[in-house]
């Protein structure tokens, strides 16, 4: 058990020596929680980042970053370290109106563009292989599941994984209420109150028939 | 992670751990309207690909009962008459000049031939373009380039205005267009040229590999189909032959009279001045006038699929994955003389609950759940709780909102806006109001 999931326990009153519920099995729960709550900020704040070396295929314009201990999120800058220069993003719409038939293309990568979640493409297509992109992204941390394991996220946001999981151990008790405040909490917390919906604020007035 | 995971993990939220109230079933359906809801509201989802040019069917039928019987995962009528439909006896014109055949005034002409697998294009030409089975879910395209050309939408109303031969028109491919919106298929504009080199391997198709291979074997109606008999190689002559294929099904033949020229290889019938071709028996007694009876008739089978009925893998008109070409690597596309595209697609249902759920990246499977849960808490049963269902909504549409900003952040190292049209155009300018000043 870690800091964090200590302070989730002592949160919900549980004992964070000999745990009577959440012990080595029933931890997962506060764990998976903690989890979530770790992928959600990064997504949102794109707070973890780390660069991808792409060896580079001649005639290949499409790439999937293939990542061991992160997931891909996307993108902040890429670099051709040989060409000392960097790539332009673009995307597939565009990409066609500037040149219809890039696929034709051949040459160094000038350009390149996210293909759904998971795939990158550049262009021009690279007419040899061996050069190395440098794709300076944000990812998302896999999900940690032991006691020693390293949990990437940033201080500040430590305090708002742990509301995050204590509103889903409420949730799953059935107490909406206890879970709704919880979870504004760690909105606050992490200063994402921007993500919630917000219900307009509504004025009635009586009408005559 | 796969969808049991999901259960489990849903299920501490539910507080029912036996599923008394929300089995597994439900669980799915609710999971796939969730992240449909997602998917739409996020366009998120989007893929590569590269398609055959034209596409292989596992099967085609003629008549909508056939579609009962019908093996494989991607299903189509047979594809040049799907424009016509099928008449109130029984009968399915092929021929323009069928429906006026009686007639002694009768001036329709016919052009070129008709075809059951759109791949046979390359060996006869043919009334109707060849089709490309788009993917189950796919939704819209982001590029389209067929031989590493641009290819753009034009609809099939502007085309048919600029050229009234826009069926048969060969060329490069500039256009595609959708026939409709039912069959998830797309039509190029002009007909590229389709060779087959027939030394070539082509790659199998995924799904395809459980029926039969197009390029080992196959049935033929045509006379002229045996010119291709090199190609091919496995021809039916006998009646009652059956061949063995590559996959251990087997393909039965029934030839009628194997010396007639100049028609089908099936059952042929005369009356007065018209002769007809049929391959079942209860066509027959639709020529008698007799009702057709499909479920006692005994049937003439010219494809038998060893594979039984419960196996058909996804219920629907044309199905399972489309002829998306598998290549070596997972990220490097042929897209020489193939249909290259990028599309945005829909979530599909989870079939197996044991597969990874590779529709969506695992980071993103909580905001989903949420969207589950939510209506899992909705429904009208002994779990409905409001004060839940309004929980876990909110946690959705934070995730929707948390994904709409991932993808605006996704976009900033670039440089430009898309829109659809320059913003000051509808710019308005303030204005005093009509009663000022007040007289």
């Amino acid at each position: 058990m870690n800091s964090i999931e200590k302070e989730v326990l002592k949160l919900i009153g549980e004992n964070t020596t000999i745990p009577d519920v959440f012990n080595e099995v029933g931890i997962k729960q506060i764990r998976d929680s903690l989890n979530d709550a770790i992928a959600e900020l990064c997504m949102v704040t794109g707070s973890y980042k780390q660069v991808y070396y792409l060896s580079l295929v001649a005639d290949q314009f499409t790439y999937k970053l293939q990542w061991k201990t992160d997931y891909f999120g996307y993108v902040l800058h890429a670099y051709n370290k040989q060409q000392r220069r960097p790539l332009i993003q673009t995307d597939a719409i565009y990409l066609g109106m500037m040149d219809k038939n890039w696929l034709l293309s051949n040459g160094d990568p000038t350009h390149y563009f996210h293909i759904g979640y998971n795939y990158i493409g550049v262009y021009p297509v690279p007419s040899v292989g061996g050069g190395v992109i440098e794709f300076d992204s944000v990812v998302i941390p896999k999900p940690y599941t032991g006691d020693n394991d390293l949990v990437k996220v940033r201080g500040n946001y430590m305090r708002a994984c742990v509301y995050y999981a204590v509103s889903e151990y409420y949730a799953s008790r059935g107490d909406a209420n206890r879970a709704t405040d919880w979870f504004n909490r760690y909105l606050e917390t992490a200063a994402l109150v921007k993500l919630k919906p917000q219900q307009t604020e509504r004025y009635y007035r009586m009408k005559d028939k | 992670m796969n969808f049991l995971d999901i259960i489990v993990q849903a299920r501490t939220f539910l507080r029912d751990p036996d599923g008394l109230i929300w089995d597994s079933d439900m669980l799915g359906l609710y999971w796939h309207e969730a992240q449909t809801e997602i998917a739409q509201k996020t366009g998120l989802l989007q893929r590569a690909r590269t398609l055959r040019y034209p596409s292989q069917a596992s099967i085609t039928y003629m008549h909508e009962w056939e579609y009962q019987h019908t093996m494989g995962n991607r299903i189509s009528t047979i594809c040049p008459f799907k424009l016509h439909h099928e008449h109130e006896d029984g009968i399915v014109i092929m021929y323009s000049w069928e429906p006026v055949y009686n007639s002694t005034s009768q001036i329709a002409i016919d052009d070129n031939y008709r075809i059951t697998q759109w791949w046979e294009a390359a060996y006869g030409v043919i009334s109707e373009p060849p089709r490309v089975i788009l993917n189950e879910a796919f939704e819209s395209i982001k590029y389209a380039a067929f031989d590493q050309h641009m290819i753009t939408h034009k609809d099939e109303r502007t085309l048919m205005r600029g050229d009234g031969y826009y069926k048969t028109t060969k060329g490069m491919a500039q256009y595609y267009y959708f026939p409709d919106d039912f069959r998830r298929e797309m039509v190029l504009y002009p007909i590229p040229k389709i060779t087959f080199d027939d030394s070539r391997i082509y790659p199998p198709s995924g799904l395809l590999d459980k029926t039969i291979s197009l390029y080992t074997g196959y049935a033929y109606t045509h006379m002229w189909e045996t010119v291709y008999r090199d190609v091919v190689d496995r021809i039916l002559l006998v009646s009652g032959d059956y061949l063995l294929l590559t996959d251990g099904s087997k393909l039965y033949g029934v030839t009628h009279d194997k010396e007639t020229k100049d028609y089908d290889f099936t059952h042929s019938y005369v009356s007065e001045l018209i002769r007809y071709n049929y391959l079942y028996d209860w066509e027959y007694d639709t020529l008698e006038g007799n009702p057709v009876n499909a479920e006692t008739d005994d049937y003439n089978y010219m494809y038998y699929f060893e594979y039984p009925n419960t196996e058909k893998e996804i219920p629907g008109y044309i199905t399972g994955t489309s002829d998306e070409v598998i290549t070596e690597s997972d990220a490097k596309l042929d897209v020489d003389g193939q249909l290259f595209l990028i599309y945005e697609y829909t979530p599909q249902p989870v079939e197996d609950y044991t597969n990874e759920l590779s529709d969506w990246p695992e980071y993103m499977l909580k905001i989903i759940m949420a969207g589950m849960l939510e209506r899992c808490f909705s429904a009208d049963t002994d779990g409905f709780i409001p004060s839940l269902r309004d929980y876990w909504k909110m946690r959705k549409e934070i995730g929707i909102r948390g994904i709409k900003l991932f993808k605006t952040m996704r976009s900033r190292d670039r440089d430009y806006r898309l829109g659809l049209h320059d913003g000051d155009m509808h710019r308005k300018h303030p204005r005093l109001s009509h009663h000022y000043p007040a007289m």
